[in-house]
């Protein structure tokens, strides 16, 4: 009889202002909030140790702390977050079994927070499927350019950025995501349950994956990361500020695709119907039931690669660069400083 | 630096089958679904996918032959790295036997699935060739490696997500998508495919090295060709969009078990009802026992729909008042389960009822 006490719709008593509850609108301003006061931050630690406001470095400070505080800046904004502040805080409108953003009644609500699987899975298929028709078009282009041989339409530079954010677009959010996707709709069903084991995180997971797509798009206005998709350091450890972008996106994707393996974990052991033996799963449980173990394993270490790349970029941290700090200096580009980073003694 | 490129193949080498197994999953539904069969060795076919996951792990440095990696390392990961085949071999037979003697229906996820199988074995194929040390060497950085992980990736792992969404697409949109335009971006995918990407193949034999914007001019025909089928390629995408948007803004309506599944997901309607379940399904029995006299899979339990409270659920949007949405709320119990159905009579039932009970018990 768990179904019975569930079955309540959205219970909104009045109309909401879109600038201060999720949506949107909120998304926007939060998210640029976010990230201009983790640039102000850092920018005055910067100003009290004396290091200069700007050229290179300043530029992947910015860079760093910005696109990461933009991107959790979002999450919070559209509304990820609402449901935990509420109880944190204590708010009068919290209770605990709300399912206020549980399920679509209209289209609208695919383009809001939602905990139904079934709403998420289809946000993460259609939101995919463009992201899948973004990395097509690069390839073409690339395909444009290979059409014979010499220079014709994008220089050597642009055209490893078409390649690399091709590759990027296509694994981290195209194919990894859709079957997340894809598994997202069907496994709770194919579970007898009635919905993931943990549905605000399944929503959080959603929509991590978008502002992760559009830090990799956005390098391509400040000259795209052309490292490949595998970005080898040391190669990206010297390579232009595009490479920021690309080290931080994937820590949203991968937070996103871990997050998710957690919940499909949890979700395939616990969840099951009476009488749904491991033996009697279909496949694609079993298959999603592989895949996630693996996700949790494996995708720590690319984010703990990327992290690396980017700690060696932006704090010379000399994970994979056995250089000395001036030849950084002397290899970065337009780089107004010469100097050493401050110790950290 | 090496070090670099070992933590990251650590996950990227795994990455490779979080990017395929799930596939395999979709696969083995759709071939037992459209060939109405029990699927072949399905406990093999788990077994075999967990074991990919694990021997995922210990293969990781065969990306890095040529990296200047420790050299006795080059041996063991090739050894595992061709192992990695076993399971995924199995996977395949097990495919193929279920499609043996089958009642084959075309429909275009099956197209999807059976193009799949073509193209990832072509794609496993020049996997081993690679796995083999001195190919390896003489074809790493070259079209060949690009040509194998978009026969993996593309042909795998692209054509399996296609063939779920055509699967799913009913239960998902509560819409029929259109055959006639679904074959139509199948032949034109699968066409295209293969006449990108196989002559990358020579290309890469021929040593034309990935990821450099120009070349020597004596590759130029076969790229000329590849970057013809490549924008073919790429419209195909197109057909399927159309597809998909006509479809599921006006498609015919789908009905709640269109390909006359057996899984549970396939017991609710189409769409399903925001909760799912009314009650949890009570599971007897496997779920691929298709044509097996008297199997099922599990027992959906509805509750009876009340006709009088029928297109309610959109009104809930605009009503007005906390009372009066309570109200439609609470009648929204029983219009969520309209379209439900059961799987068969109430005697039925609990005949089945008592057996599971009866078999539980012994």
């Amino acid at each position: 009889m768990a179904g019975h006490g569930h079955s309540h719709g959205p219970v909104r008593s009045e109309p909401r202002s879109p600038w201060l509850h999720g949506s949107w609108l909120r998304a926007l301003w939060v998210s640029f909030l976010f990230a201009f006061i983790a640039i102000g931050i850092s920018a005055f630690i910067r100003y009290l140790l004396g290091d200069p406001l700007h050229g290179a470095e300043m530029q992947e400070v910015a860079a760093t702390f910005g696109l990461t505080f933009w991107a959790i800046g979002f999450t919070v904004g559209i509304g990820c977050f609402d449901y935990w502040w509420g109880y944190i805080i204590g708010s009068p409108d919290w209770v605990q079994e709300d399912h206020s953003a549980h399920g679509a009644y209209s289209w609208r609500d695919y383009f809001k927070v939602n905990t139904d699987h079934k709403v998420i899975g289809i946000q993460y298929l259609v939101l995919t499927f463009i992201f899948f028709m973004i990395g097509g078009a690069l390839a073409e282009g690339v395909r444009a350019e290979l059409a014979s041989p010499g220079t014709q339409y994008f220089s050597p530079g642009t055209y490893n950025g078409l390649f690399s954010a091709h590759a990027t677009l296509m694994i981290f959010l195209f194919v990894i995501p859709s079957f997340a996707g894809i598994a997202n709709f069907v496994v709770p069903l194919m579970l007898g349950a009635q919905d993931m084991a943990f549905p605000r995180l399944n929503a959080l997971s959603f929509w991590l994956l978008l502002p992760g797509g559009l830090i990799f798009l956005a390098s391509f206005a400040v000259g795209p990361f052309s490292a490949g998709w595998t970005n080898y350091a040391p190669l990206s450890v010297h390579a232009p500020i595009g490479d920021t972008f690309f080290t931080i996106g994937v820590q949203f994707a991968g937070a996103s695709s871990i997050a998710t393996a957690v919940n499909f974990l949890v979700t395939i052991v616990t969840m099951r119907a009476p009488g749904m033996s491991f033996w009697r799963m279909p496949l694609l449980v079993w298959a999603n039931l592989a895949t996630s173990s693996l996700v949790v394993l494996g995708t720590p270490f690319i984010a703990g690669s990327q992290f690396m790349v980017l700690y060696d970029r932006v704090m010379h941290t000399h994970f994979f660069d056995p250089a000395p700090a001036a030849t950084w200096s002397s290899t970065s580009t337009s780089s107004g400083s010469t100097r050493t980073p401050p110790s950290t003694s | 630096m090496v070090l670099y490129q070992h933590i990251f193949w650590f996950y990227s080498h795994p990455a490779v089958y979080i990017m395929m197994l799930p596939g395999f999953g979709i696969i083995s539904e759709i071939i037992s679904i459209h060939s109405r069969k029990p699927i072949f060795g399905y406990r093999l076919i788990a077994f075999s996918t967990v074991a990919i996951g694990v021997l995922g792990f210990t293969v990781w440095a065969h990306h890095m032959f040529v990296s200047g990696m420790a050299p006795w390392l080059r041996i063991p990961m090739m050894a595992t790295t061709m192992l990695i085949a076993v399971p995924t071999g199995i996977k395949i037979f097990s495919w193929v036997a279920t499609l043996w003697d089958g009642v084959i229906h075309l429909t275009t996820a099956m197209l999807f699935a059976l193009g799949f199988i073509f193209t990832f074995v072509i794609g496993g194929l020049s996997g081993i060739f690679l796995a083999v040390l001195p190919v390896d060497i003489n074809t790493s950085d070259t079209y060949f490696v690009v040509a194998h992980i978009h026969y993996v990736l593309f042909g795998g792992t692209v054509f399996t997500i296609y063939a779920g969404l055509y699967h799913w697409f009913p239960k998902m949109t509560g819409r029929m998508y259109d055959e006639r335009l679904g074959r139509l971006h199948f032949w034109l995918t699968f066409v295209a495919f293969n006449a990108t990407f196989m002559p990358m193949h020579w290309l890469g034999l021929q040593g034309m090295p990935r990821r450099v914007a120009d070349y020597d001019p004596r590759f130029a025909t076969l790229n000329f060709i590849i970057s013809i089928f490549a924008f073919v390629l790429g419209a195909s995408t197109l057909v399927f969009l159309y597809n998909v948007i006509h479809s599921w803004a006006r498609g015919p309506i789908a009905p709640a078990n269109p390909w006359r599944a057996l899984t549970l997901e396939w017991q609710v309607s189409s769409p399903p009802p925001i909760f799912n379940f009314d009650e949890p399904p009570q599971v007897v029995g496997g779920p691929y026992e298709y044509g097996v006299p008297g199997a099922r899979h599990a027992i959906v339990t509805v509750h009876e729909p009340d006709p009088q409270f029928a297109g309610v659920a959109t009104a809930i949007a605009v009503a007005g008042s906390t009372p009066q949405r309570e109200a439609l709320l609470t009648a929204m119990k029983h219009i969520l389960v309209v379209a439900n159905q059961t799987v068969a009579g109430d005697a039925l039932i609990d005949a089945v009822r008592e057996r599971a009970a009866q078999s539980r018990c012994a």
